[in-house]
């Protein structure tokens, strides 16, 4: 198989209106396989992904994508998939509708583009009684399990997914985890950002962090995973039964502490956990188990942060 | 206590990887025009608007029905009374403006003011600009989707009007077909159509650089006054021609009538358009009016393509 680069980012930098840097002097290549593009929030993944896929332009430097420059090149998205990390439904059509539409935008046929709807719909686990539903009823994980499926349509070799993991639960989680591995093993090449190191590690195979618009480190996931987990790990999590949930929770071995703030309706719990590999493992069975539902679901990036400072300070 | 490891259920892949479509996707024309519907229902899915604007074009049909019965002075019958084209088009301008008046800019205002501000905030471009659909096929779907919603109420007083006058003449079935009435039937389409293309352009440029649709609507009730007052300020001071250099809104008059082929006495003497006698001739002002409005249109369309061409999604 060819090495060739799918992306390639010759010392790019961008800036928004208030001099607001989003990318600085940042070379890199993006081969096939899967790619994690790691950071913390603002450090400029979005702007990095945005970048690939032509939604904006750099202001010096030179962005290609399959050898081509994307920005307003649409063209490339019969290769490429995009999946933006904000909420952008047409709010009042059903999933199935949505998905439908979009495969209509693709330039499929109607008869294909119902079937491309059920396709990608099958990959992500809605193809039953939700998909049918209004998107405005959809919660945070099935919005993004809709969003990763807009981004399917088409077959497309490279999937460039930004945060598909944000906000979802941690059993949305699991499935899209196992997509990507599937997806994998076939053949697509994934460039997926999060800021959470465990989110993609199962998957991807070479790191790249990215912190205050540069490029810091980029490797095996193995070392990057070294370097991260040396840390705490903090994990948030919305729940109206958070004592219930903290009962279950503090006898896991991989779980260190667990803070309970705000003791009303809207409580949430801080998590700290010096496994969070098994901690992550083992969050979905203690739901299931319990029945306790979860509203929200985050991995704080203050261990991502504190490799940075690490790095930084070497 | 320990507990089981959890393994999410198991995602299902079909047919995903290096699979290239055999299929070539379907004509853009097809594309297209399944795009242009699906934006024209967009606009007509708030219902109100659509029987409010459908309401009006019924009152004004109902008074166009007892104008056209009242018009000619008791015991003249229609065949002695003024000629066609002439009757037609005092219907036009003297009968409360059925045909682009204020229920026009009001129509023109609500179908495109927020076309593209609604697609820029929803996060829509996102979800269009990652698909191998170019930024130019996007922006000829929406300008045809809004011109189309827009004419199809603007012509529709021109047809009954028609159609109310060749009653009143006593035409035969056939008599309407024929190129004799026809022209003018056709001219005050045309007629329409040159003034929504230049303001369904104008709003579109507009809405492509203000976020709230309202300020579009300040500016549209805006510039008619503004050029209404220097037209008043240079009609008495003798300027020949004076609708050309304040432009559309004053000038549009002089197009209908070239297109009616409406001589200036006509117009001085049967309509009271005492103006009409600073210019040069009918189809001299009317030529060179509809001359300036196709420029500015091409102009507003490009500008409105350079925009949104250089468009980033951030």
């Amino acid at each position: 198989m060819a090495k060739s680069p799918l992306i390639v980012f010759e010392h790019v930098t961008k800036w928004y209106s208030g001099n607001v840097i989003g990318l600085n002097q940042c070379s890199a290549t993006i081969g096939k396989g899967i790619t994690g593009l790691l950071g913390p929030n603002g450090a400029g993944k979005s702007t990095f992904l945005k970048l690939a896929t032509g939604q904006i332009y750099p202001n010096i430097g030179q962005v290609s994508i399959f050898g081509v420059n994307p920005f307003a090149n649409t063209g490339i998205f019969t290769k490429v998939g995009y999946c933006p990390e904000q909420d952008a439904f047409w709010s009042w059509m059903t999933g199935k509708e949505f998905l439908v539409n979009l495969s209509l935008v693709h330039g499929f046929s109607k008869k294909e583009a119902k079937d491309e709807a059920k396709r990608v719909l099958e990959i992500v686990g809605l193809d039953d009684a939700r998909a049918d539903r209004r998107i405005v009823t959809y919660s945070k994980g099935m919005r993004q399990r809709v969003k990763v499926a807009q981004a399917m349509i088409g077959d497309p070799e490279l999937l460039i997914l930004d945060e598909p993991f944000a906000g979802a639960d941690p059993i949305t989680r699991a499935y899209l985890g196992k997509v990507f591995e599937k997806l994998k093993k076939k053949g697509v090449s994934i460039l997926i950002s999060s800021h959470v190191l465990h989110e993609v590690e199962a998957f991807a195979s070479q790191i790249k962090l990215i912190y205050r618009g540069r490029l810091l480190a980029e490797g095996p996931v193995k070392r990057i995973r070294q370097l991260i987990y040396d840390h705490p790990h903090r994990i948030f999590i919305k729940t109206k039964s958070p004592r219930k949930l903290a009962q279950h929770l503090i006898i896991e071995p991989s779980v260190s502490s667990v803070e309970i703030s705000n003791g009303g309706k809207n409580s949430s719990l801080w998590v700290l956990s010096k496994n969070p590999y098994e901690f992550y493992r083992t969050l979905p069975k203690i739901l299931i188990d319990t029945g306790i539902p979860v509203e929200e679901f985050q991995s704080v990036d203050d261990n991502l942060q504190a490799v940075f400072d690490y790095l930084i300070s070497r | 206590m320990s507990r089981d490891i959890v393994e999410p259920e198991e995602a299902r892949i079909y047919g995903i990887g290096y699979r290239s479509w055999k299929r070539s996707f379907q004509p853009n024309s097809k594309r297209f025009l399944f795009l242009t519907w699906e934006e024209i229902k967009l606009i007509a899915r708030p219902r109100w608007p659509l029987y409010v604007f459908i309401s009006l074009r019924l009152i004004f049909f109902i008074f166009e029905v007892l104008g056209i019965l009242n018009a000619p002075p008791s015991g003249i019958p229609f065949e002695q009374y003024i000629p066609f084209k002439q009757f037609y088009f005092s219907r036009l301008i003297n009968s409360g403006s059925p045909m682009l008046g204020l229920t026009d800019v009001l129509l023109v205002f609500y179908a495109g003011s927020s076309v593209l501000s609604r697609d820029r905030l929803s996060g829509a471009y996102s979800l269009y600009f990652s698909r191998p659909l170019t930024r130019l096929e996007y922006l000829a779907v929406k300008f045809s989707a809004v011109a189309f919603y827009v004419l199809s109420f603007t012509w529709l007083p021109a047809i009954y009007i028609y159609l109310a006058l060749g009653s009143a003449y006593d035409f035969k079935p056939v008599d309407y077909l024929k190129w004799e009435y026809l022209q003018y039937l056709v001219a005050v389409l045309g007629y329409g159509l040159l003034i929504i293309l230049l303001l369904t352009s104008f709003v579109l440029l507009l809405s492509s650089y203000l976020k709230k649709g309202w300020y579009v609507g300040v500016i549209l009730v805006a510039l008619p006054i503004v050029s209404s007052i220097v037209y008043s300020i240079l009609v008495p001071l003798e300027v020949q021609n004076p609708s050309i250099y304040v432009g559309p809104f004053a000038s549009s008059i002089y197009i209908l009538a070239w297109f009616l082929d409406i001589d200036k006495t006509v117009l001085v003497e049967n309509f009271g358009l005492f103006d009409a006698t600073l210019i040069t001739s009918v189809s001299y002002v009317g030529s060179m009016s509809a001359s300036i409005i196709l420029a500015l249109i091409a102009v507003f369309l490009g500008v409105l393509f350079v925009r949104i061409r250089s468009l980033e999604v951030v």
